[in-house]
């Protein structure tokens, strides 16, 4: 069944071919991704917009090596209100939606893992 | 490390990515490549290494927290602060996305180029690196090329000089016949 909310045409790009690399890649994303989320929960908690901002940065490369371009969006525009401090009051909102794109990617993910 | 391969060190807290470029490098066997996750441990390897890298890819956004406190910019111009070094050793510095301040301070404190991670940012890192490389292998031919014309300037006056006390010296035995 095709994937809906992931697009792994770039990770096979930058594999070039290489199965195992694909996996490392795929497992690094599914270990350390939620990691991110949680931390960037605990820091808009404590109103860390500025961590919040700099977390959003980092998540856009991850999200970007599985093709979810909706989402790497996302975390440009969480980037932007976190470092610039701009409609901070929406980045609780956009954490729920990344949370459930993240959840969405990673099902996927975990079936690709099962192919490979 | 012979002196043809090229010595690479890749400083990326970004582990996705670092393993990506890495992977992507690791298919050139010319490269001798040593990767680093902050700021510090690469300045750490960076002085105590004999001879330096020939290369630096080097993260701009690193992050900085309590136990990483060292940003690319100042990893950047800790490489570019001892003149002799800083001549020897490229760094080609890598952002996220576009930013004009990140590309200008970058160049201004010595970067070889500004790659934005984007899908081109590996062709462009390895066009950097083929580019790099074959200034290097120049260099070391006009030095070689300097050595020999030196070699030779030597030689030359020697000879000369040999040449030169032999017609005196046949000459002055000439004289006393």
């Amino acid at each position: 069944m095709a994937n809906q909310y992931i697009n792994l045409e770039y990770l096979n790009e930058v594999a070039l071919g290489n199965l195992e690399f694909k996996k490392e890649m795929l497992q690094t994303f599914v270990n350390k991704t939620p990691q991110s989320i949680i931390q960037m929960e605990q820091a808009l908690q404590h109103e860390d917009f500025e961590q919040v901002g700099k977390i959003a940065h980092q998540l856009k490369t991850s999200f970007s090596f599985v093709g979810m371009d909706a989402t790497v969006d996302l975390c440009k525009r969480m980037q932007e209100m976190g470092l610039k401090k701009i409609d901070t009051h929406l980045l609780s909102e956009c954490l729920i939606i990344l949370k459930n794109n993240l959840n969405l990617g990673l099902k996927e993910i975990d079936n690709e893992l099962n192919t490979i | 490390m012979s002196g043809n391969r090229t010595s690479v060190f890749i400083v990326e807290d970004d582990e996705m990515f670092l393993k990506s470029v890495q992977h992507n490098l690791a298919q050139n066997r010319s490269l001798d490549i040593r990767v680093f996750s902050d700021g510090e441990s690469a300045i750490k390897a960076f002085d105590s290494a004999d001879k330096k890298p020939h290369v630096v890819i080097l993260d701009y956004f690193l992050s900085t927290d309590n136990t990483s406190k060292k940003s690319g910019l100042d990893v950047l111009k800790h490489i570019k602060s001892e003149k002799k070094i800083a001549k020897k050793v490229e760094v080609i510095m890598l952002s996220g996305q576009e930013d004009v301040e990140v590309a200008v301070s970058s160049v201004e404190a010595g970067a070889y180029d500004y790659v934005v991670k984007n899908r081109s940012a590996f062709l462009r890192v390895q066009n950097d690196l083929k580019r790099i490389t074959t200034l290097r292998a120049k260099k070391q031919e006009n030095k070689k090329l300097r050595t020999f014309i030196i070699f030779l300037s030597i030689l030359l006056a020697v000879l000369a000089f040999v040449s030169l006390i032999f017609t005196i010296d046949t000459t002055f035995f000439g004289l006393l016949g």
